[in-house]
């Protein structure tokens, strides 16, 4: 009986011990004021001799405080075809930093029809969507990058650089 | 249990907790280090303009005196630093009988050939105007890289340099010169710009 009680008194008492240890590692190991963790991205405009874009001299968008599950960071960038003839555009993104390629999605659309939607790193390739453009005339396209609520681990302290490439083709016979 | 079994059994976990310890130990004397991820990337030289393919300047069934103008805008999106030269080609009876004037300068706007936003460098180049990058015979313009004519920095005079997303504009002039020997003739020509990096 003695032993009994001797064993359940030990049990408890390494138990408490844990709790205590762990509770003073979660308090003492976290600065009050720490901030949460957030990613970074800045999205910049390449120029291309059929079409006129702005912005080229500064960012398209830049944001410094992405976390999963917020709307992100919006922007627009305006795209001219400055030849005589009717273009199809289409875009693609090079990139300057991959760190959020898959933990960041990007939409860049056109009177709110998506030319792509998808992760930052699926958009290498020229898309598929594209915008057709008579001589002189110009559009204006929203760009959104954001971090979904789900998104895997590795956006936390990330950097996403990357660069929005138009590619006007000319439309034959136009 | 006997006291010979407690010994026995103690020994038999001591000698078990030394193996597991000269094991980590073992262990403890192999270490690696990596550098991994290395990756590798060439720059770009890429040059673009505004042409659409289609021409910039058509003279047909011309007079003396008769000008033909265009304005042509040309990208620079490589990420390598570069010097651009202009040269070409001119081939035909007509030739040298062509003045042909190439200005430097901007376009605000506009849609090729258009001329009604270029603005013209201000710096006097080569004597011969604000902006004027070459005046003469088209017979006689460049035609390698080499010869070429070194795209002008409007600001110091010297070579420009050109970077990510610059642009320029160029207004080119071919005006039909009053030389009876030129009646009936024909001629083409072709305008180069090149881009080679630094």
């Amino acid at each position: 009986m003695r032993a009994t009680i001797d064993i359940w008194t030990g049990g408890l008492g390494l138990l408490a011990g844990f709790c205590a240890v762990a509770a003073w590692l979660a308090i003492a190991g976290q600065p009050a004021d720490a901030p949460p963790p957030s990613a970074s991205i800045r999205l910049g405009a390449l120029a291309t001799g059929e079409l006129a874009i702005s912005p080229l001299e500064k960012p398209v968008l830049a944001a410094a405080d992405l976390r999963p599950g917020q709307a992100g960071e919006e922007g627009t960038v305006t795209i001219r075809n400055q030849t005589p003839r009717a273009l199809e555009v289409s875009l693609r993104t090079s990139a300057v930093t991959r760190e959020l390629d898959r933990s960041a999605w990007i939409d860049v659309a056109e009177r709110g029809r998506s030319i792509v939607r998808e992760p930052l790193g699926g958009t290498r390739s020229w898309s598929p969507a594209a915008v057709r453009l008579a001589p002189g005339e110009k559009r204006t396209l929203s760009a959104r990058v954001w971090i979904p609520e789900r998104a895997e681990d590795g956006w936390q302290a990330a950097r996403g650089d990357a660069m929005l490439e138009f590619r006007g083709k000319v439309v034959p016979g136009r | 249990m006997t006291g010979v079994r407690r010994l026995l059994l103690s020994a038999l976990v001591v000698g078990l907790a030394a193996v597991v310890a000269g094991t980590a130990t073992w262990a403890a004397f192999s270490g690696t280090t990596a550098n991994a991820g290395n990756s590798f990337a060439a720059g770009t030289v890429s040059l673009t303009d505004n042409d659409g393919g289609v021409t910039l300047l058509s003279l047909t069934n011309a007079i003396p005196g008769e000008t033909a103008t265009g304005c042509i805008k040309v990208t620079y999106a490589g990420s390598l630093a570069a010097d651009v030269k202009l040269f070409g080609t001119a081939s035909g009876g007509l030739a040298p009988y062509l003045t042909l004037k190439v200005t430097r300068g901007t376009d605000s706007g506009g849609t090729f050939p258009d001329c009604g936003s270029f603005t013209a460098d201000t710096r006097d180049y080569a004597g011969n105007g604000a902006g004027v990058i070459y005046s003469g015979n088209l017979s006689s313009f460049p035609s390698s890289y080499a010869a070429g004519i070194t795209d002008p920095d409007n600001g110091t005079g010297g070579t420009e340099t050109w970077t990510t997303s610059e642009v320029h504009a160029y207004k080119l002039e071919v005006t039909l010169q009053n030389n009876t020997a030129a009646q009936g003739q024909s001629g083409s020509a072709s305008f180069t710009w090149e881009a080679r990096n630094q």
